[in-house]
């Protein structure tokens, strides 16, 4: 079904293009919001993504390369803006507030995830978008890595490392917390 | 167990689930309407300009495997290219290639300044298209598809021929200007220091300036890539077309002003004060000949067939039009009349002006007087086109049309306002400056004209009240003022069809009688496309009502969705915004639901659909999907229904009828209640076509039988009348028959103005109190 849709795309059938882009919008808007990390900036990377997409339509030779080309277009579009909002990332996350655990689960919970995704912003824009393509996309290795046009060697490498920050940074932070309760409960 | 116990693995993945949700609908719908208004790219293009991407089934799933060597091949193509391109721009930026005979370069035609056109209108004139500049405009220019003019605020402008659309608009610094002369892609202009530039014709850019300052320098012409001048201080410059650097500069013994110069024959032709009428070799810098003028305030130099022309200055209180041997210099003739201007030369007969009205045309061989015509002052210099001598009288307003054999009138044209300078003549219509920034583009009818003897004293008109133009005849205000107009003769339309605008869009659909299509205008009046066709299919349309007379008209819901009254067929059909066809209801009847002879439709804010049927008296309400949802009857408060012709709803939801007999506007609230009745005893034919503003301002059309009457009346919400605009006619700013109207919700206005000799879709600026 996709396939026939995307060659009719292909000929200039708008409609095809609107029902493929219907499919693909929100996965495309969650990658984009986890690699940029910004509401705002999410919806300008994918509408960069399927203008550019529905413009160079013909250039798709493989049909059932759509969602991998799609992949691609959004996290190109993903990497300008983040080049263009480097400064404003910065501020942003330097602003994001503290949020100290209590002891209870749930809540711990929830600090815990929101370090999680505070740490995750802090990352480089390239290894978040290889942990987007493979936990949030569920995508193996060396598919991520065509897509991004990278080896695959070094899309390992790049999850590698995110992951390794994520853990310290995870792991320090539980410390930080623990100190602080410790502190408290004194 | 808790998440934070969780692999970091497993616990990144449930986040990034949680948080990449919310994905937000409008921006999909905003990224297709993108999507919709463009066409993908070629698919060598695409292919080209897209990074390569490899998959695991095709070696190359999109784009180009070796795009590196394509591109390296393609750099060698345009290297080679370039270095061929550059050998002959070498040659072709300081050689002009002859200017194409069917343009014109600027002040009267092109460098030999004879003032012949290849093709002027044919038939009876008709207005194109008006464009308002910010200041009166002199000389025009016509290069291909654009016209160029420099209005005196400084702003140099190129709009389109056809529809007088701005491409583009640059301010030149120190007004007021003096040119366009349009060569070899680019515009010249001087502005009040004396200052001389170039600018690109196909986007307004400066190439150069002097770094000279000229004293007060004369309109210029240019030939074989140099611009040549006079200047108050008596010198000839040539100045490199190309770089803006000065070739060479001479002044002619005993000149202390030259006037504008004129090429032709390899010599440069110039009129002076103190050294007569010269002829220069620009090879070689020199003198060729100098004719005696008697000391006379003469103006430009003309050229043609061997003879060389020399007029007096329009300022000047005496003088004689000269002819010299254009080789040699020796004087030929002396035309009999005094003050003779600059002629035009067409084959063997040269016709000239004076200010004084007087029009003559003269045997260029013997200097005797062939045909001579009188008007009103201020005649400017003529152009000649395919047989025809075309004049504009400054003081009547008043452009002529005049058989160059005989001298007998063709037909004569009432411009807006008065005009200093010249007209122009190229590619099939006529085009003139006036001094309230006006551009007029006036075509032909393409019908057989009918000469008749030019009358023997003075034209009735008087000099600053033409009959049909100037001042409203009706005592109220004029509320709008025309942007723009584009002649729509060529398509299938007939009065009293209604238009609609897109809101999504902005665009404008006019659906035409005579082809059962509706015709898709982008807002500058651009056509984008013709759509439907005769029919009773879906998609397809019949508007034309019971009686045969050509209706058709359609009504916009806030999303884009739209519904046809489809007259014809006795059927609404309804749309998406992708025109995709959602359904239809109605058949010929005279029961709830059935249409005898609808002639008006309207849709509520809320998407619920209002149609005025007028034979079965109903104003009926209907649900998106055709369920009837209530009926009244608009007239049950009056003796009779003597008809209906239009319905229209405010944004409170209120209802207009335009009724026939009485001529008024009756207003219903939803229920079918009379609030008001607007305009009776104050329209002069029927009240036709509505559109309401979002201050509950009405604007009604008013059909040809209105004598003296404006063809749109404006209504304040209280229903007393405000104003108007357009007088009857076809001329600018006036209106035959307006038939669809309105509104842009921006100011502006459109109304389609038919009748059979013109048809026109026209936008408008509304004025105060109009403005919404």
């Amino acid at each position: 079904m996709q396939v026939e849709l995307v060659e009719r795309a292909r000929s200039g059938d708008h409609d095809a293009f609107a029902v493929l882009a219907k499919e693909s919008f929100g996965r495309l808007y969650g990658a984009a919001k986890l690699i940029l990390r910004d509401q705002d900036r999410a919806q300008d990377a994918v509408q960069e993504a399927l203008v550019l997409a529905w413009k160079h339509v013909s250039a798709i030779r493989d049909p059932q390369a759509w969602d991998a080309w799609l992949y691609r277009l959004t996290v190109r579009a993903c990497y300008r803006l983040a080049r263009s909002a480097r400064r404003r990332d910065v501020l942003e996350l330097h602003v994001e507030p503290d949020t100290e655990p209590t002891g209870h689960d749930f809540t711990g919970l929830l600090a815990e995830r929101d370090r999680l995704g505070r740490e995750l912003g802090q990352l480089p824009v390239d290894q978040r978008a290889v942990m987007v393509f493979h936990f949030y996309l569920d995508l193996p290795l060396t598919e991520a890595a065509a897509i991004l046009d990278i080896p695959v060697g070094t899309a390992k490498s790049r999850l590698h490392r995110g992951l390794e920050t994520l853990r310290t940074a995870m792991s320090d932070d539980r410390a930080d917390a623990g100190i602080r309760s410790g502190e408290r409960s004194a | 167990m808790t998440e934070q116990q969780l692999p970091l693995e497993r616990m990144l993945a449930g986040w990034m689930a949680d948080e990449a949700t919310g994905a937000p609908e409008p921006i999909l719908a905003e990224i297709l309407a993108t999507t919709g208004r463009i066409r993908p790219r070629p698919r060598w293009w695409a292919l080209l300009v897209e990074r390569p991407m490899r998959s695991g089934r095709a070696r190359v799933a999109v784009g180009l495997a070796n795009r590196g060597l394509v591109y390296a091949a393609l750099i060698a193509l345009l290297l080679a290219g370039l270095a061929a391109l550059a050998i002959g721009a070498s040659i072709l930026l300081n050689r002009a290639g002859p200017a194409d005979p069917a343009d014109w370069s600027g002040f009267r035609g092109n460098a030999d300044h004879v003032g012949v056109g290849l093709q002027g209108p044919t038939g009876n004139p008709v207005l194109a298209w008006q464009f308002h500049a910010h200041g009166a405009v002199l000389e025009v220019a016509i290069v291909g598809d654009h016209v160029f003019f420099a209005a005196d605020d400084g702003t140099l402008s190129a709009v389109t021929r056809e529809g007088g659309v701005t491409r583009w608009a640059v301010a030149v610094p120190n007004p007021p200007l003096v040119g366009p002369y349009a060569a070899d892609g680019r515009l010249y202009v001087t502005d009040a220091n004396g200052v001389l530039y170039a600018f690109d014709q196909a986007d307004g850019h400066r190439i150069w300036s002097t770094p000279t300052a000229y004293v007060v320098p004369s309109r210029m012409v240019s030939a074989d890539g140099t611009v040549y001048f006079g200047t108050s201080d008596g010198f000839v410059v040539a100045v490199d077309g190309a770089t803006g650097a000065e070739r060479w500069r001479l002044q002619p013994p005993g000149a202390t002003l030259v006037d504008a110069p004129a090429f032709g024959a390899g010599l440069v032709y110039a009129g002076t004060d103190g050294a007569g009428y010269v002829a220069i070799d620009p090879a070689t810098r020199r003198v060729v000949w100098q004719g005696d003028t008697n000391g006379e305030n003469t103006g430009t130099a003309s050229v043609a067939d061997g003879i060389a022309y020399l007029g007096v200055a329009a300022d000047a209180a005496s003088g004689k039009l000269r002819a010299f041997d254009a080789a040699t210099g020796r004087l030929l003739w002396t035309a009999s009349d005094d003050l003779l201007q600059l002629p035009t030369v067409a084959d063997g007969v040269a016709y000239s002006s004076t200010v004084a009205g007087l029009v003559v045309a003269i045997d260029t061989a013997t200097g005797t007087t062939k045909w001579q015509i009188h008007l009103e002052g201020e005649v400017r210099a003529p152009v000649v086109a395919s047989g025809i001598v075309y004049l504009f009288a400054g003081n009547e307003r008043r452009l002529y049309a005049v058989e160059a054999a005989t001298g007998n009138l063709l037909w004569r044209y009432d411009a807006p306002a008065t005009g200093n300078c010249c007209i122009a003549v190229a590619r099939g219509a006529v085009f003139v400056g006036l001094q309230d920034g006006s551009v007029l583009s006036i075509v032909g009818d393409h019908r057989p004209l009918s000469p008749e003897p030019f009358p023997s004293s003075a034209p009735s008109a008087t000099p600053t009240t033409p009959p049909s133009t100037g001042p409203s005849p009706t005592p109220v205000p004029s509320l709008a003022r025309v942007i723009w107009s584009t002649d729509i003769r060529r398509m299938g339309f007939a009065p009293v069809c209604q238009i609609a605008v897109d809101p999504t869009t902005g665009r404008i659909w006019a659906p035409e009688a005579g082809s059962d299509e509706i015709a898709i205008f982008e807002p500058d009046g651009t056509l984008v496309e013709e759509w439907g066709g005769s029919g009773s299919e879906p998609g397809q349309f019949d508007f034309s009502r019971g009686n045969g007379d050509g209706y058709g008209t359609l009504a916009f819901a806030k999303d884009g969705s739209f519904f046809v009254l489809d007259a014809g067929n006795r059927r609404i059909q309804h749309f998406d915004a992708k025109r995709t066809y959602l359904g239809e209801w109605g058949s010929f009847g005279d029961r709830p639901g059935q249409f005898t002879d609808p002639v008006g439709i309207a849709v509520a804010a809320d998407g619920s659909v209002w149609v005025l049927d007028d034979i079965r008296s109903v104003v009926e309400h209907y649900g998106p999907d055709g369920t009837v949802l209530g009926t009244f009857d608009p007239f049950a408060l009056q003796p009779t229904n003597d008809g209906a012709n239009s319905l229209a709803i405010d944004g409170h939801g209120n209802l207009y009828v335009s009724s026939i007999a009485p001529a008024s506007v009756l207003v219903f609230d939803a229920k079918g209640t009379l609030l008001r009745t607007v305009g009776e005893g104050q329209f002069s034919e029927q009240a036709g076509n509505m559109s309401i503003d979002a201050g509950g301002r009405l604007f009604v059309t008013q059909g040809p039988e209105r004598g003296s009457a404006l063809g749109v009346l404006t209504f304040a919400p209280n229903g007393s009348l405000i104003g108007g605009f357009g007088p009857l006619g076809d001329g600018a700013g006036q209106l035959a028959f307006p038939g669809g109207i309105a509104l842009d919700g921006k100011g502006g206005i459109y109304v389609e103005d038919s009748d059979f000799g013109s048809t026109r879709l026209i936008r408008l600026e509304l004025l105060s109190p109009a403005v919404p």
